[in-house]
């Protein structure tokens, strides 16, 4: 198989890239994830600020403006008992110091202590200057002093709605940041499942496909470069496999076709030379054999003419008649063996029992038929092709086995004529029984084939071997 | 008495003649296949068929065997250069009466059918 060799195009590879795309993501979410609880941890001491007491320094310099004022009415005031409104005036400024407490506790700020101080000095010392000209003087500085406090108060309002305003911002944004991360990050995710995904998992199933064996499949070239590469290797793979199965293909039925034209060849071969054999030995019966039988009569007639006091030419007569009668004898085997009458008059079992027969005189291995058989009507074929694989058995037994016994079935199963040749020889090695080179084996597996039948043989060590032959029982064509 | 001889050799036909011919009373007509022989036998009614077994074109054991019918049969000798136990024991069971090889025991068969003419009725002359 060719080696594909695919040009790798130069870039950055997509796992880095969908790496490096995540990990942007994720910082970036990270950081406005941070912001933003900073943000809003911001908001919420403002809000928690602004919750508690909106502006609480204007709320207690307002309160000290009040109180201030009802001091002054109190103090200008033309009493009815005298006593009775510097009780008044103590109270008030028993309320004034408590304003000023508490303003005192709201100051923050260093300029809004500055501011402080000065307004306690120019109370106590208006106190002090209690209706003193130079106490209207301080009475119009701290009223002077009040305008700017409440003012600042009212601006530092409003710095502090101006920074919950701020923070808010921070964290509409931070939450928008992140809203579009998030965004991203799905988009990045969506990109992944149609670029890297889809593509991974169609060429897993395709890949799977072939490993159930469909080799018909194609992996769609598609998605990254990886993806893609792997998808085209292995389409590569494929039609290579598939441009290799044809060529097995094509190999195989010419294969075929060559073993065809082999067994057509043999099976021309053995008609022919059974033709021809069937031709020398008829050519033999009605030549030599009727031209003997023919001189023997001669002889005879002959002898009968010839009057018995010439002793030498009686028993030249009488060597003549022996020779001939040897001859014959040499003429009818030599027939015989090429192909024995009795199969072409008397059909296939009495040709097998004559062969047993002729097997058991010439071998002395007692041979035992059971032949139940009514061949009369067997084709001319199966007929010839069983008893040559009979005579190669019977062969094979004379030669290898050491048998003493040799038993044959020749009998019908079903619509075949079945024969069994079994002997109590040494038994055939399974590696003989199986071996190619074999040309006994292999001619009667030929020869069986040929017919349409079956051929086996099987033994052991000491326990024989069997030879079976099993053919289709056609019958021979009406002439 | 009429004998019929069927062989596809001419030769052994031609010496069988010269041996029957001596036999008095003994007509003798051949056919040299089994088809002729067949209806030699229908046209001629022998009285004694020397068969011979192969023959081109059909066997003497086809011939016998469309003998097996006939009423009154003829005497049937079959004459053979194969002369297997199983042709002999074929040829019997379909209905022969005699058996011989035709090399070494032809003068046998001469000798049943000189017997059988003697025996057979002489025709008014």
């Amino acid at each position: 198989m060719k080696v594909m060799s695919l040009p790798r195009v130069p870039g950055v590879r997509t796992a880095r890239k969908l790496l490096v795309g995540f990990g942007i993501g994720l910082a970036f979410i990270a950081l406005c994830s941070v912001a933003g609880l900073l943000a809003l941890t911001k908001l919420n001491a403002i809000v928690r600020h602004l919750a508690i007491d909106p502006v609480p320094g204007a709320a207690a310099i307002a309160r000290f403006a009040k109180d201030f004022n009802q001091y002054r009415v109190l103090e200008a005031s033309s009493p009815v008992v005298e006593e009775s409104r510097d009780t008044s005036l103590v109270l008030k400024a028993t309320d004034i110091e408590r304003d000023l407490k508490a303003y005192d506790d709201t100051i923050t700020q260093d300029d809004d202590r500055r501011q402080f101080t000065g307004l306690v000095a120019l109370w106590a010392r208006y106190a002090v200057l209690h209706g003193a000209t130079a106490a209207q003087k301080a009475s119009d500085e701290i009223d002077a002093l009040l305008i700017t406090m409440i003012e600042w108060n009212r601006l530092e309002g409003v710095r502090s709605i101006r920074k919950a305003d701020a923070a808010t911002r921070a964290a509409s944004a931070t939450v928008v940041s992140m809203l579009v991360a998030a965004l991203l990050l799905c988009a990045l995710a969506l990109h992944f499942n149609r670029t890297v995904e889809r593509p991974m998992n169609a060429l897993a199933e395709t890949a799977h496909s072939v490993a159930l064996g469909n080799l018909n499949v194609r992996a769609t070239v598609d998605g990254p470069l990886e993806v893609a590469t792997v998808a085209r290797e292995l389409n590569e793979m494929l039609d290579a496999h598939a441009r290799a199965d044809v060529e097995a293909r094509t190999l195989n039925a010419a294969l075929e076709e060559s073993r065809e034209q082999l067994r057509g060849f043999t099976a021309g071969l053995l008609l022919a030379r059974e033709e021809e054999r069937t031709t020398i030995a008829r050519e033999i019966h009605d030549t030599v054999g009727q031209t003997l039988t023919a001189l023997k009569m001669d002889v005879a007639w002959i002898r009968r003419r010839l009057s018995d006091d010439t002793p030498a030419t009686v028993d030249k007569l009488a060597a003549m008649v022996t020779l001939i009668d040897d001859t014959v004898v040499t003429v009818r085997r030599i027939a015989t063996e090429l192909r024995p009458g009795v199969l072409d008059d008397l059909g296939l079992a009495a040709a097998v029992e004559w062969q047993a027969q002729e097997f058991e005189h010439r071998t002395g291995i007692h041979c035992v038929l059971c032949a139940s058989v009514d061949d009369g009507a067997l084709d001319p074929l199966m007929s010839t092709a069983v008893f040559r694989i009979f005579q190669e058995s019977l062969t094979n037994v004379a030669r290898h086995s050491r048998a003493s016994h040799v038993a044959v079935t020749l009998e019908h199963v079903d619509s075949d004529l079945v024969l069994e040749v079994r002997d109590d020889g040494i038994g055939i090695v399974p590696a003989d029984a199986s071996s190619v080179r074999s040309i006994g084996l292999a001619g009667m597996r030929e020869r069986a084939q040929l017919v349409g039948g079956g051929f086996s043989i099987s033994g052991a060590a000491g326990a024989g071997t069997t030879v079976r032959v099993r053919v289709p029982c056609r019958q021979k064509a009406n002439r | 008495m009429k004998v019929l001889l069927v062989d596809d050799s001419a030769s052994v036909r031609h010496h069988l003649i010269e041996l029957l011919s001596t036999l008095p009373g003994v007509e003798i007509f051949e056919a040299a296949q089994a088809s002729e022989a067949r209806h030699a036998i229908r046209s001629r009614r022998p009285d004694v068929v020397v068969l011979d077994i192969h023959m081109p074109r059909g066997s003497g054991i086809e011939v016998l065997e469309a003998l097996r019918a006939d009423d009154p049969r003829p005497t049937t000798i079959m004459l053979t250069n194969d002369p297997t136990p199983q042709s002999r024991a074929a040829c019997f069971r379909i209905g022969a009466d005699f058996f011989f090889d035709k090399t070494a025991e032809f003068q046998q068969a001469v000798d049943v059918i000189a017997r059988l003419a003697q025996a057979a009725p002489q025709p008014d002359l």
